[in-house]
């Protein structure tokens, strides 16, 4: 669908309702993905889908439909029904109503490449069988994913508002296995061309290589080395415990009350930029409100947290472009995290490690005790024992339970490269680089 | 057939595709979230779309499109059919299904009482009534939550099949959410933690869970645990509580049997399993009592289904039997790999995603003992129940899990409640350790409406058959510092 045909869709979708306010959220997204393992293709799949998402608001009740029928007719109802459902509620005394339109940045943050949307399956089985065939070489096995999407966010309201975006997300992951090891590489980036199926290839095969036959490390407190794999998953688990206006709220947020004090490390900063083009830009949220740059730690100092309008008006703040599609459980949340650039390598990192652990990426991470963000987890896909400045061995997998505020505490590199992960749920993305840290809590080992 | 799924599979095969099937789904949703005594959210949400998945050149291709039209479906048609010709590409040998029997067959629901003819006005109403009631002194924050689906999907395959299905689903739960300074923040769940319990019923399963009843107690158990000590740590005898058991089976039994995750289908999200084909009738699971099924004939059961995705009749099937793993969860391409027969656990999340091997309801066996002997045959040990929080590796192996809430077990005799409850263990050692299983009077099936698998992610609803159960010589109250 185009611009002007979706927003004129939803603006007279807009006259349908007789609600107080009216906000509508469209997402439409043509994605395609080529699924590999074994180092057979195993299933390649395509798919079309649009969802409407509506807030209808009388006084201070609020009501939500959704649907997937973007007709005329279909949006009409879905409008009506939100209406209906908002008459059922009882005022919400903290709902402060729809938000008024706020100018966003002009132009375009990018985030979109046509090559990317117009990218055909032939080219998805050439980038995987690239893998296949590296790892075929070395008599592993390999599996992953080919993702290429194009999607559409738009958002108009009553309240003026009417924003639209379209990007693009190419993503190759590929896990490559041995009989008792394996690794990892992935690569995304909103340009296809920007994908290279040999350097994904040849990292995972690498890894796998290196730690075969892996030896049993006994448990307890090492220094680390975490790729950057890694550490999206312990960002990620942060993000969800500690970020956000609502985890304020709930006094989960170390941040709460500290702005200002160095809590951790002063080589770290963690900030969310929906704006920065290096990332996956977003220009607005999805209330349609503009992106700010929200700094979580500047120099291991405390910084904010992120808001939408509803946490903004009830904790007195300025709402910073952070909602997801309401309503949520979740509250607002940042999905440009990005952590600031060292001055460090990886090289150097293992280098300066008498004797650690270096970590490919985590699995499973779970929040132990949310209060203190104390979460675990497991290493997997190329675990290594660092000795003496140098990884020489693959180890069996370990479960960690780790407090992310500790590790960020005792984290003392920081590398220069930062690598550009895609978000799972489809839209922005982290920008984070390789990190050593101390007295990394390991609890168990796997079989 | 309609005119529709025909169109899909007269056009699939002019293309040149050997085997088709289209599913059409219509589904509503309806969530429904109080806070405190408040409604939080009512949201209701129809999905209506198809999903066709071809062979073409031996190899799969699949698409789908929430636009049902015949031109959309001459488009997406053809999307499929190229999609499988490049898949061909890359292919090492030809997809082969499985022999099933096909034909038409109509599956009504299972509801006494459509959900979606309540007036959502007495939905609010009783998830409010139920919140004030546990927002007692110290409890910062009482959530009840309603869900409820109506499904009619819609199969058509190019082997002659035609199989329309209804189903409608009801599921609630309540939450109370205690904090302090010294116990930190405790949650108890009624009936189960999160979405509470589900089943493939109407508004007599919300209504027979007497939710106001269980109210205060839910409550006044959360904030107990806020003076309750920190779980021991050592190694002890363990009793896990049915709703904590449908975690473990879940995690440790239903995710490692899925043959496509066996077969390395899953190893770039999910992880392998380390129930390899080798182990298939003569690998230790459990002990001798242990005996885990995969039923989708159980009535009401969320994870029951008549049939699959791919048209295969729903049945019952022993992953594990007198502690022996016996048999995979499987799907028409990968049984025959392994000498089974299709099962029927294939399943689509909505209409736009692809099937993939996906538990039914996955049940440990009821054993014989009451609960208080399960309690009894432990000199000193824990018992915990509600889940709280989970985690296990990419092979299903070495697992972390941590409950709601457990009390110290000493002399036979439940003694001091102890909060933040943990326990880990390896799946096969601690099945193995299983020395106690609660009779047919403590067994409940308990629906599950989030389980995560594949890429794009997909979200299954299945369920659990437990009792609760004892295991010996367990590692309990992880340290972390």
């Amino acid at each position: 669908m185009s611009k002007e045909l979706l927003l004129d869709l939803m603006h007279n979708a807009l006259g349908a309702s007789d609600a107080d306010q009216t906000e509508i959220v469209t997402m439409t997204s043509n994605s395609a993905l080529t699924w590999y393992a074994e180092n057979i293709i195993h299933q390649n799949v395509a798919e079309h889908t649009a969802q409407v998402q509506v807030r209808g608001v009388v006084g201070k009740k609020v009501g939500s439909a959704s649907t997937t029928d973007c007709s005329p007719e279909g949006l009409a109802l879905v409008v009506r029904q939100a209406s209906q459902a908002a008459r059922l509620m009882t005022d919400d005394p903290d709902f402060p109503g729809l938000p008024l339109r706020q100018a966003i940045a002009p132009g375009s943050v990018g985030g979109w490449v046509a090559a990317t949307a117009a990218s055909q399956p032939g080219e998805r089985i050439l980038a995987v069988k690239k893998v296949i065939e590296r790892a075929e070489h070395e008599g592993l096995r390999a599996a992953g994913t080919y993702q290429v999407q194009s999607s559409e966010l738009a958002v108009v309201s009553s309240m003026g508002v009417a924003a639209y975006h379209q990007y693009t997300v190419a993503a190759l992951k590929a896990v490559v296995m041995g009989d008792d090891s394996s690794g990892y590489g992935r690569m995304s980036s909103v340009d296809v061309a920007d994908i290279d199926p040999e350097a994904v290839g040849e990292k995972a095969v690498l890894t796998a290589v290196e730690t075969r036959h892996p030896m049993e490390v006994e448990p307890g407190a090492f220094d680390v080395v975490l790729s950057p794999f890694a550490v999206e998953e312990l960002m990620g688990m942060l993000a969800y415990l500690a970020l956000s206006a609502r985890s304020v709220e709930q006094h989960a947020c170390f941040l709460e009350g500290h702005e200002g004090e160095q809590l951790v490390s002063p080589i770290v900063s963690l900030y969310d930029d929906g704006l920065d083009p290096s990332g996956m830009p977003i220009p607005f949220d999805f209330e349609g409100m503009p992106k700010r740059r929200v700094d979580f730690l500047t120099e291991g100092k405390g910084g904010n947290v992120v808001y939408d309008s509803y946490y903004a008006a009830k904790m007195g703040r300025s709402t910073t472009g952070h909602s997801l599609q309401q309503p949520n459980d979740i509250g607002p949340y940042p999905l440009n995290i990005f952590m600031g650039a060292g001055d460090s390598s990886e090289v150097d990192m293992v280098s300066h490690v008498e004797r650690g652990i270096y970590v490919t990426r985590f699995w499973y991470g779970n929040p132990v005790e949310p209060l203190r963000a104390v979460v675990t987890g497991t290493t997997r896909d190329g675990t290594y024992l660092i000795e003496n400045g140098r990884k020489t061995h693959g180890v069996r997998n370990l479960r960690f339970t780790q407090g992310l505020v500790d590790m960020l505490a005792h984290t003392v590199e920081i590398s220069r490269n930062r690598a550009v992960l895609a978000s799972a749920f489809g839209i922005g993305a982290m920008v984070l680089p390789s990190i050593r840290a101390e007295k990394f809590q390991f609890t168990g080992v796997t079989r | 057939m309609d005119k529709f799924t025909e169109r899909v599979i007269a056009g699939a095969k002019r293309l040149g595709a050997t085997y088709c099937d289209c599913r059409l789904v219509d589904m509503e949703r309806e969530d429904v979230s109080v806070v405190g005594g408040a409604p939080r959210a009512v949201v209701h949400a129809h999905q209506r779309g198809f999903g066709v998945r071809v062979i073409a050149n031996g190899a799969w291709g699949f698409s789908s499109s929430s636009v049902v039209t015949d031109a959309e479906a001459d488009h997406i048609v053809e999307e499929a059919v190229d999609i499988a010709n490049a898949s061909a590409l890359a292919k090492k040998k030809d997809v082969v299904l499985a022999p099933v029997s096909s034909g038409e067959d109509m599956i009504p629901h299972q509801a006494d009482v459509d959900p979606f003819t309540i007036p959502d006005s007495d939905k609010i109403g009783l998830l409010a009534e139920a919140t004030r009631a546990m927002m007692l002194p110290g409890v910062v924050l009482a959530r009840g939550q309603m869900q409820f689906l109506k499904e009619r999907k819609i199969f058509a395959s190019s082997e002659g099949s035609y199989i329309v299905q209804d189903r409608v689903e009801s599921g609630a739960g309540i939450s109370a959410m205690a904090a302090s300074e010294k116990g930190g923040v405790q949650i108890r769940s009624y009936p189960m933690s999160f979405s509470g319990d589900n089943a493939q019923s109407g508004w007599e399963f919300v209504d027979a869970m007497k939710l106001l009843e269980h109210a205060e107690p839910t409550a006044r158990e959360a904030l107990a645990l806020l003076s309750a000590k920190p779980c021991p740590s050592g190694v002890k005898d363990l009793v896990v509580g049915g709703q904590q058991l449908a975690l473990q089976v879940h995690e440790s039994c239903g995710h490692p049997s899925e043959l496509d995750r066996v077969m390395g289908m899953e190893a770039s999200f999910a992880g392998t399993s380390f129930l390899t084909t080798d182990k298939k009738g003569s690998f230790r699971y459990g002990s001798d009592i242990v005996n885990l099924t995969a039923d989708a004939t159980i009535p009401h059961a969320l994870g029951g289904l008549a049939y699959d995705d791919e048209g295969v009749k729903g049945r019952k099937v022993y992953l594990v039997r007198g502690g022996i793993f016996e048999h995979y969860l499987n799907s028409r391409a990968s049984a025959p790999v392994v000498g089974e027969e299709p099962m029927g656990a294939m399943r689509a999340d909505g209409f736009a995603r692809s099937p993939i091997v996906r538990m039914v309801s996955i049940n440990l066996e009821p054993g014989e003992l009451t609960f208080e002997q399960l309690i009894g045959g432990v000199e000193d040990g824990l018992y915990v129940d509600g889940i709280k929080s989970w985690s296990i590796d990419d092979r299903r192996l070495n697992f972390q899990f941590g409950s709601e809430i457990g009390w110290e077990i000493r002399a036979g005799k439940l003694q001091d409640m102890v909060r933040n409850p943990t326990y880990t263990g390896v799946t096969y050692e601690f099945w193995r350790s299983c020395d106690g299983i609660g009779g047919p009077e403590l067994y409940h099936v308990w629906g599950v409406d989030n389980c995560g698998k594949g890429e794009p992610m997909q979200v299954a609803h299945v369920s659990h058959g437990t009792s609760p159960a004892r295991f010996r010589h367990v590692q309990v109250g992880v340290l972390h510092e």
